[in-house]
């Protein structure tokens, strides 16, 4: 049995959970929710035992690596050192898995701590979100590169995955008390704030001025081989460089959902005061972003679904390699339908609460129970973000001679800190609570997602950490 | 932090002095300096730090006034910019103040708690209750809320009780500013008394001087005031040519002496060495052009051996005189594999040549049986070490930064300073009236089931 087995049975777990969750919004039968809780510690435990088992994989690879390169049989305490030495968050799959557990245990903690309605349907769909990223993502074991070989990797890792998973839960508590808290934030503002919060993800996701200059999305150009998906491209001065082609119809979709988006963020900001739930125009301008947005989701979709044979001019394509046939696939552009579903998620929710505000905020826990488990988590996040911060410091004085040396990762690292330190001194001695400090939770994830997953993406200077990029 | 009384100034508040330590002193400054601080971050981290002034000049600035305010803004090393380096020293200066500031009332509420519950006080404890109950029911609550040593005390016609649980654990968020400021500081000593830069040594030979960027991002030297050596690098590799593991033999010698090593040691990605402190740490590797070196075994025929490492038409002198000399390398010798052509030069003059296999090392003292055996082991590609030479000054001090903000932590979130009050007052027949109150400063909700549990006992 291998990891793939259990992690396939686990998502099956998560996915039923989600539906059981989901449903019993409904019924609201404390049954249901113990079992839909059960389903997903099951699940969690499963999901654990594949990591275990990927370990297990990752060292036979690291021994067979290390016996081919040497000739010699390792044997004893030398073979069980380079056996255990590649722990399952090394590169950027097995760190996606990492992170959809991180979240669960993190969600589990809290579902037993305090019952919090809702919380599990977000959860889990970012869990899931993270574990259909890491499929399409190359999951093939290679050995640890040099630099990775320390044992300070497990206590580094392991602190950082449990920080963002708790940023990430007080994120989702903040989205919820946001929609359940009518005291200074109406719906309106709400939905202002994530529509202007779509509108940049589309600049990011169109490559901000290209998308601009010449309305096209591009995505990466594959072959097929053998079942995988292998990323097309050209050796320039020595690097390889993967080739980018336009997906069609994308993006002046892009560039219209970015428009609606903008305008809907700008008249729901204007009326913020005077309605707590958008009505009219202004509810229409809401669903008319959702639905850009949305199309823009599922022409992505198709595009990558149904172009299994792609033309290149033909003064390019001899340089291209390997040799075509090329196609697209949901390897294409797997990161942009990943944050795509994250910010749709909460368009949708949003949405929901805009057409149904007084039964989805009578199903939500009060805002009081909502604003502690932030608190809560953050206070957890702030705390491992800083043994994050320490042990890295230390590995890099014991591994590079400096402790600090203003890597891309080191500052978003200490990035996520501020910005929890400034959510906590901003509690102690303005008292803010509820809204503000939401605000401030809410921006934490996205810094999250920036400084976590985007260094290792390459939106920013390529540094010490980019060791699995997609 | 509670209300605390504010002490009158008078006209003191006009005096620039105070003026001054008022604006350093106040918590908006403090989240003034960490916005400003996190945007500074941000613009640092996607602005590729990595590249020169010359590099992003190209890219970015098309107009001289960009150009201008590039330069002005120091955004090709934000981190060492003058505004940074601003805002970091504010920073400092703020958390100074604000310490100043406030612990000195904090220490004084520790040490003269106001113990006896008035009812101005009352006034202020979220959570209380008054009861009358029998005397004796009173005293038994009492008992076992309060510990034996809590601060009792009695006035005319009242009993008061009073008791504390972490009452130092106020103090945790300045034990976490006393750590931020320890490595403040040492950061601040790293950029302007530091060294982070690279050398590197081919093997075998010595180098001192390290390349270090200097002040406006200028390639720059420091010179050691001794000599580093490279006495051999080793490269490991994957089948597929990745690199498994890398080290270098390193040994410091004094400048005037090349023969008393005065540390040696073999470092690896992970394992520095560190000498005067300085750290020497594996970096990366570089192989040098130029030809391999051979390796061989030589020995009289049958005897002992010894190793030579030796270039292309380099001497290997023999004891009687005579030289071997490798001349040729061949990739494969007939289907036999690697093989090196050595020629064999008399000590009379005489000169032969013959061929040596490194997959058949048996075959020079067996089948040629000439005066020397000759094994042919392999080569030797010259590498040259990158090696990262780093000096941090005061590292102890921000390392016990760490050790310090972990304590602060754990004390400022983890330890709830927790108060409990309470006050009997006799009544008649038997019967008292009892006020019991309590206050946490951190988790509030577990601090309020507890109250709860705790109050049952004296429901009426």
């Amino acid at each position: 049995m291998s990891s793939v087995f259990w992690y396939n049975i686990c998502i099956i777990g998560y996915v039923l959970a989600l539906f059981i969750y989901s449903f019993n919004l409904a019924f609201r039968h404390a049954f249901w929710r113990r079992l839909a809780t059960i389903i997903v510690a099951l699940s969690f435990l499963l999901q654990t035992i594949g990591m275990v088992f990927r370990w297990i994989e990752a060292g036979y690879v690291e021994v067979a690596a290390v016996e081919r390169a040497t000739g010699e049989t390792l044997k004893g305490l030398s073979r069980w050192l380079i056996f255990t030495q590649h722990p399952p968050w090394s590169n950027l799959y097995e760190i996606m898995v990492y992170m959809s557990w991180g979240i669960i245990l993190v969600f589990l903690v809290c579902e037993v701590k305090w019952r919090v309605r809702f919380m599990g349907i977000f959860a889990l769909l970012l869990a899931l979100t993270a574990f259909g990223v890491a499929s399409l993502t190359d999951g093939i074991i290679k050995p640890l590169v040099p630099a990775l070989k320390s044992w300070w990797i497990m206590v580094h890792v392991i602190s950082a995955s449990i920080a963002y998973a708790a940023g990430t839960i007080a994120a989702i508590a903040s989205l919820l008390y946001l929609v359940k808290a009518k005291d200074r934030l109406s719906l309106t503002a709400l939905g202002s704030g994530i529509m202007a919060l779509s509108a940049f993800l589309g600049l990011i996701l169109g490559r901000g001025l290209s998308l601009l200059t010449d309305a096209t999305y591009r995505v990466k150009l594959l072959r097929e081989m053998g079942g995988d998906y292998v990323t097309v491209g050209k050796i320039v001065e020595g690097q390889f460089t993967p080739y980018y082609v336009p997906s069609p119809g994308v993006g002046p979709l892009l560039l219209v959902a970015i428009l609606l988006c903008l305008l809907a963020a700008v008249m729901m900001f204007k009326a913020r005061q005077k309605m707590d739930v958008p009505a009219g125009w202004i509810k229409i301008s809401y669903f008319a972003g959702l639905l850009a947005m949305f199309t823009v989701g599922v022409v992505m979709t198709v595009n990558d679904m149904s172009m299994v044979n792609v033309i290149i001019d033909p003064e390019v394509s001899p340089s291209l390699m390997p040799p075509g046939p090329w196609r697209l696939a949901l390897q294409s552009n797997t990161w942009d339908l990943g944050f795509l579903s994250v910010i749709l998620v909460g368009q949708i929710f949003i949405g929901l609460a805009i057409l149904f505000p007084v039964q989805i905020r009578d199903l939500l826990p009060s805002a009081k129970q909502l604003d502690r488990v932030a608190y809560a988590n953050i206070m957890v996040s702030f705390s491992l973000v800083a043994v994050v911060l320490v042990t890295g410091a230390l590995w890099a004085h014991y591994a590079w001679g400096r402790y600090w040396g203003w890597d891309p990762k080191e500052t978003g690292a200490l990035v996520i800190w501020l910005n929890y330190a400034l959510y906590l001194h901003t509690r102690v001695t303005y008292g803010w609570t509820g809204t503000r400090s939401a605000v401030i939770a809410i921006l934490g994830f996205f810094i999250i997602l920036a400084g976590f997953l985007g260094v290792n993406l390459g939106w920013f200077a390529n540094g010490l950490h980019s060791y699995g990029s997609a | 932090m509670g209300p605390l009384p504010q002490k009158k100034r008078g006209n003191n508040k006009s005096l620039l002095h105070h003026r001054l330590f008022a604006f350093f002193a106040s918590l908006k400054l403090t989240v003034v300096i960490l916005t400003v601080l996190l945007l500074g971050l941000l613009v640092g981290m996607f602005w590729d730090q990595t590249l020169t002034l010359e590099e992003h000049l190209i890219s970015y600035s098309k107009t001289s006034v960009f150009a201008q305010f590039f330069i002005f803004f120091e955004l090709d090393d934000v981190f060492h910019s003058w505004w940074f380096s601003i805002i970091v020293l504010l920073l400092a200066l703020n958390l100074i103040a604000c310490s100043i500031e406030r612990l000195p009332k904090i220490w004084i509420d520790i040490h003269h708690p106001e113990r006896i519950l008035t009812e101005r006080l009352l006034k202020k404890l979220p959570h209380q209750v008054e009861t009358i109950i029998p005397f004796t029911k009173a005293m038994i609550f009492i008992k076992n809320v309060f510990p034996e040593k809590s601060y009792r005390i009695c006035d005319d016609d009242a009993f008061y009780v009073f008791h504390e649980k972490h009452k130092y654990a106020r103090t945790g968020v300045y034990v976490v500013h006393i750590a931020l400021l320890m490595i403040m500081f040492g950061s601040m000593t790293v950029t302007n008394l530091g060294i982070d830069g690279m050398m590197m040594i081919v093997e075998g030979e010595k180098e001192h001087t390290v390349r270090v960027k200097g002040p406006g991002g200028l390639p720059f030297q420091h010179q050691l005031d001794f000599n580093v050596v490279c006495r051999d690098f080793r490269l490991k590799s994957f089948v597929d040519g990745s690199p498994m593991a890398f080290e270098s033999d390193l040994a410091i010698f004094n400048k005037n002496d090349s023969l008393n090593p005065l540390v040696s040691q073999t470092i690896r990605v992970n394992e520095p060495l560190q000498y005067a402190g300085y750290t020497f740490y594996q970096a990366s590797y570089q192989p040098m052009s130029g030809d391999s070196q051979i390796r061989l075994s030589i020995g009289p025929h049958g005897g002992a051996r010894k190793n030579y490492v030796l270039p292309i038409g380099a001497k290997a002198q023999m004891s009687d005189q005579t030289a071997l000399i490798p001349i040729e390398v061949i990739d494969d010798y007939g289907g036999l594999g690697e093989a090196v052509k050595i020629q064999q030069v008399s000590k009379d003059g005489r000169t032969t040549s013959f061929v040596v296999f490194r997959q058949y090392p048996d075959f020079d003292p067996m089948v040629r049986r000439g005066e020397w055996d000759v094994y042919f082991q392999g080569f030797d590609q010259v590498y040259a070490t990158g090696v990262s030479v780093a000096r941090v000054p005061f590292i102890e001090v921000v390392f016990l930064g760490f050790v310090l903000m972990f304590i602060g932590l754990f004390m400022a979130f983890r330890m709830s300073h927790r108060r409990y009050f309470a006050c009997v007052k006799k009544t008649d027949n038997d019967q008292c009236e009892l006020t019991f109150a309590g206050i946490a400063r951190r988790h509030p909700q577990a601090f309020a089931d507890e109250f709860q549990k705790l109050t049952k006992w004296i429901e009426p």
